[in-house]
């Protein structure tokens, strides 16, 4: 029952991302008074891959879904991270933290031994990469809390029974469907004044407190892109199943490989206006053979805005940055600020400049790392340009995060794959001796070691979940 | 320029400046820079002495000290040092109103939502206590008991934590200590100038004596002089004055308190505000004001009148400007302390901003020279911090609710920066605080302020609208009843001391690591 002092919120929009934000609201807005209503689209989901990073887990805890369920009704993918195929080198980057347990410095102390030991890598004391590396994984038991961050795993789901899933979910938290083709009704027609005053759906018009246009065009014409991303997918031998995605460079671009079920998806973003469409579909062909090849075209992921009664969040189309941070990312922090903040009156112009700030300060974050993870290719004077890389380079630091939205792990490995050593070393190392390093890692390799050995093969793993339902 | 040591160059490292700046700085640099490698000197002019003043803290010190491998009782034993939980703000909102801002926060979420929804709901309908009686750190403090926080998250006794009034002369004496042991070399005398090479970067520091200091990078904690960063290399001033309008203290220490108190105490008067600081051994007293709106003597006269302790010795007088350096650091010089910036002692923060000065600086110390990369990155960071300072600091003066005199009415018209209106706005409107992570004060400290200085939202959050009065009630009261008991049970603050001083002959470190604070992130 709804008392009047409900908050009516709407959502408008399709795929998963709409189902994603649907579920999510209705979980974290639980505590408050608010009904949620969902206008859907209804459009035939295609057989996409869905990549999310290891933000599905509080997700899922959030929602009130297990993982496993998620991951075994889906039979998604799981992705320790991405390796790096290019032409003159290749890498890891996992998601998971290095070390076992916190320890602030404790990459700086890998990083001070490897200038004296060449053949060091980061990665060694990371056990996702090792995990990866041996093509083996599993879920951390409850009661190792230590492994919980040095095994986050990300996952690669099927658009089609993600979706179902999300939406039973969010139907189970309380969402209000509605299905049909809903048209938006503003009060005004000046576009910078947009004020929303309802959804028409079956010429009946449904007002809310606040909209969330999710993927939908919003009446602004979207801009043109040359962009676009072809896709093919094909069905692999289980004992070929990798934990983790892969970017791999072809002379025409980078290509990216994904795996959910026993199906390798293949994604190739390009600009038409430099590479064909055949020539595009060829490359595709030729790594997984697969003549089924979509088209579709991207954009730029406009991030979140808020104005007036109307968030608006149109990634309906895809694109490159999505292989870095997923939607789900941003999905998250939406919700997050709406439980934290939550309107209390129907004033919204504080409250919608506050968000708009911070979307556009996690946009920044979400960009920095996308731009370095492009100059992967590039050589090293160019990447000491990027602000990120150029601070590590000279002292080993990463930039104070605000957000974390992508984890401090993750910018490490990116930068030690580029080859970039810091300059200086950690003052607060200065008692630690070398040999004191040695024998640390030593120490932490065997034991890492031990844990890699216990693990099952992925594809094991795999069978195990996916058979166990 | 490096001087060598066993056929290596060692790079030089100058600190100008002995107050609790300058051994802050040479403690934390003696501790992390290798002998081998660097050579640290700090010159400091007993002609010129030191500010003398900067007595209460906020409780990231002790992390400060725990990096230094500092013992806590014994720095409590050597620095004369009382716990504190917070500070109590009398006058601020209206001329009789009393709030303390804690260490910590107020109850705890009910069914998922911010209590301070639930309070203002409860409220609202006249059925709720003060804001502080559901606050663990403020009853422990007015109550005068003091215990460790606990490690366990889901324990109430986990919902503060705690600082130190300590003695500045004393604190400076002890990291001077330390920083000697690390090897640091201290030489007593006045710079009369500065030589800079062609390129602006400080090559030298000619002494009094006519003795010459050459370095290869410079640490500027020469106080309100701001000797290297702003006369040599004239980093400009940004000045807030007209937000932070009080430009003058008078400080004075008279005796112990009979009951001492774990919180420090700023009491508004009609032209700023007087502080009481009590440490185990005297307590220190000040009068802050602005002199636009207050004579020197009128404020000397009121301070005295004000003294809860009589004082044989006049107070000493200190002038300021409140702002910043637009940059820190500049060319090969870097401003730690006063040299830096000051805002206002109101919330403590001095030691605080030196501390994380200095914390960054370790982390960017430019091993083999400056370059912009590190420079910009500290600058950058450091703004932040001040700026947090800065707009936390406006709000209590912009908030006040008093019409006795032409200050207090300055300040609760002036213009604030937008950053902190959009803050004032958010809360207006819709009862909530724009969290940030990097630089001070949490949504606890925004929420004592606020609640405290009679700063209420417009509307009622719906947010509990499932919840019934009676339920949220029940809650409040649940809570308020909890805390209660557990004070009821705490050693009182002068048996915690005692304890303190006893572990401290027997030297067993018995005290909380530093963890996560709730008043700010750590570094
Ligand atoms: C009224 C007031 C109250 C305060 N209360 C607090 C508080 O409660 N909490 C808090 O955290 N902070 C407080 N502060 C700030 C705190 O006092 C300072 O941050 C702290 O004392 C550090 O000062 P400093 O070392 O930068 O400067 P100083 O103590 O002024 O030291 C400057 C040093 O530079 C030397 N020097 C200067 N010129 C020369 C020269 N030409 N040759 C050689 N040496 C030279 C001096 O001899 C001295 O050693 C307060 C400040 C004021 C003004």
């Amino acid at each position: 029952m709804t008392t009047k002092q409900d908050l009516h919120i709407a959502l408008i929009g399709s795929g998963f991302d709409f189902y994603a934000q649907c579920a999510l609201l209705a979980a974290e807005l639980q505590p408050f008074s608010v009904r949620i209503s969902a206008f859907e689209s209804v459009r035939e989901q295609p057989d996409k891959v869905e990549i999310v990073g290891p933000e599905i887990a509080p997700f899922c805890q959030q929602i009130e879904l297990a993982l496993k369920t998620l991951m075994q009704q889906t039979k998604a993918g799981v992705s320790l991270g991405m390796q790096y195929q290019l032409t003159e080198k290749s890498f890891f980057v996992p998601y998971a933290d290095y070390g076992l347990g916190p320890n602030e410095e404790f990459v700086q102390g890998v990083v001070k031994l490897a200038k004296q030991h060449q053949d060091l890598s980061i990665n060694q004391f990371n056990l996702a990469a090792r995990a990866a590396s041996n093509a083996r994984f599993a879920v951390p038991p409850a009661n190792r809390t230590e492994l919980k961050n040095s095994l986050k795993f990300g996952l690669n789901l099927p658009t089609k029974s993600a979706t179902t899933l999300l939406k039973q979910q969010a139907e189970k938290l309380g969402v209000n469907f509605f299905q049909g083709e809903a048209a938006l009704s503003y009060c005004t027609s000046n576009d910078s004044q947009k004020q929303l005053d309802g959804v028409l759906l079956d010429g009946q018009l449904h007002s809310a407190d606040l909209y969330l246009l999710c993927n939908q065009v919003n009446g602004k014409k979207e801009s043109k892109s040359t962009w676009c991303v072809a896709s093919a997918c094909t069905t692999i031998e289980t004992s070929a199943m990798r934990p983790y995605r892969q970017c791999i460079a072809t002379e025409l671009g980078w290509l990216y490989q994904s795996l959910y079920g026993d199906q390798l998806c293949y994604q190739f973003y390009f600009d038409k206006s430099s590479v064909s469409e055949i020539d595009a579909a060829q490359l595709i062909k030729q790594h997984s053979g697969s003549d089924n090849i979509r088209f579709d075209s991207c954009s730029q992921t406009q991030f979140p805005h808020w104005q007036n009664n109307v968030i608006s969040f149109n990634v309906r189309q895809q694109n490159e940055q999505q292989q870095c941070v997923s939607n789900l990312v941003w999905l998250m922090q939406i919700s997050d600020f709406l439980s934290s903040h939550f309107p209390a009156s129907p004033n919204t112009l504080s409250l919608a400049a506050c968000f708009n700030q911070h979307m556009q300060n996690i946009a920044r974050e979400i960009e920095q790392y996308y731009a370095l993870h492009k100059l992967a290719e590039v050589n090293s004077s160019k990447i000491r340009s990027h602000a990120v890389a150029g601070l590590y380079a000279r002292c080993g630091r990463l930039p104070q995060s605000d957000y974390d939205v992508v984890s401090s792990s993750r910018w490490h490995a990116l930068l030690a794959g580029l080859g970039i050593q810091p300059e200086l070393d950690s003052l607060y190392l200065q008692h630690v001796s070398l040999e004191q390093l040695i024998q640390k890692l030593q120490h932490l390799d065997k034991i890492m070691q031990g844990i890699v050995a216990g693990m099952p093969d992925y594809a094991a793993f795999y069978q195990q979940l996916t058979h166990s339902q | 320029m490096s001087e060598k040591m066993g056929g290596m160059q060692r790079f030089k490292v100058v600190i100008v400046g002995g107050g609790s700046a300058g051994w802050m700085t040479a403690a934390a640099m003696g501790r992390f820079l290798d002998p081998q490698r660097f050579s640290i000197q700090l010159v400091e002019s007993a002609q010129i002495g030191t500010v003398g003043v900067g007595e209460a803290t906020i409780p990231h010190i002790r992390q400060f000290n725990q990096m230094l491998g500092i013992d806590e009782n014994q720095f409590m034993q050597a620095t004369g040092a009382t716990y504190k939980l917070g500070i109590q703000f009398n006058g601020w909102g209206s001329e009789n109103s009393s709030y303390i801002h804690p260490f910590g926060f107020s109850g705890e979420d009910i069914a998922g939502v911010g209590f301070h929804h639930a309070w203002l709901k409860a409220k609202k309908a006249g059925q709720a206590r003060d804001f502080q009686q559901y606050s663990i750190a403020c009853q422990m403090a007015l109550a005068g008991k003091f215990q460790y926080q606990s490690e366990d998250e889901t324990s109430l006794l986990s919902h503060y934590s705690y600082a130190f009034h300590l003695d500045a002369t004393q604190y400076g004496l002890f990291l001077k200590q330390l920083a000697q042991q690390a090897g640091v070399e201290r030489i007593e005398d006045k710079i009369t100038s500065v030589h800079q090479h062609s390129s602006g970067d400080i090559k030298s520091l000619v002494l009094q004596d006519g003795q010459e200091i050459n370095g290869d990078f410079f640490i500027d904690c020469s106080g309100f002089r701001s000797l290297l960063v702003g006369e040599s290399l004239q980093q400009p001033f940004d000045n807030w004055q007209h937000w932070l309008p009080c430009d003058s203290a008078l400080a004075l220490a008279t005796k112990k308190m009979d009951t001492i108190v774990p919180y420090t105490q700023a009491s508004a008067h009609t032209a700023g505000w007087r502080w009481r600081i009590p440490l185990q051994h005297r307590t220190g007293n000040g009068w802050v004001y602005a002199s636009d709106f207050m004579s020197d003597s009128s404020a000397q006269q009121q301070f005295s009148e004000h003294l809860e302790i009589h004082a044989d010795k006049a107070p000493k007088k200190i002038s300021f400007v409140t702002g910043k350096r637009t940059n820190s650091w500049v060319k090969n010089c870097v401003a730690i302390g006063l040299s830096a910036g000051f805002l206002e002692p109101l919330e403590s923060t001095s030691l605080y901003l030196t501390q994380i000065a200095i914390q960054r600086l370790i982390e960017l110390f430019p091993q083999n020279g400056v370059t912009d990369v590190e420079r910009d990155y500290f600058n950058r960071t450091l703004n932040n911090e001040y700026l947090k300072v800065r707009d936390f600091l406006i709000l209590h003066y912009k908030l006040n609710q008093r019409q006795d005199s032409d200050f207090w009415r300055y300040c609760a018209d002036m213009s604030i920066p937008d950053s902190l209106q959009q803050q004032m706005d958010l809360f207006k409107q819709h009862a909530c605080v724009d969290n940030y992570r990097q630089g001070l004060f949490m949504q606890p400290s925004w929420l004592a302020v606020y609640l405290g200085q009679g700063f209420y939202p417009l509307t009622d959050n719906s947010a509990l609208g499932k919840l019934s009065s009676d339920s949220i009630n029940q809650q409040l009261e649940r809570y308020y009843q909890s805390v209660q008991n557990a004070v009821a049970k705490m050693p009182a603050h002068q048996h915690a001391l005692d304890a303190t001083a006893q572990r401290s002959e027997q030297s067993t470190a018995h005290y909380p690591a530093v963890g996560q604070s709730l008043y700010g992130r750590l570094c």
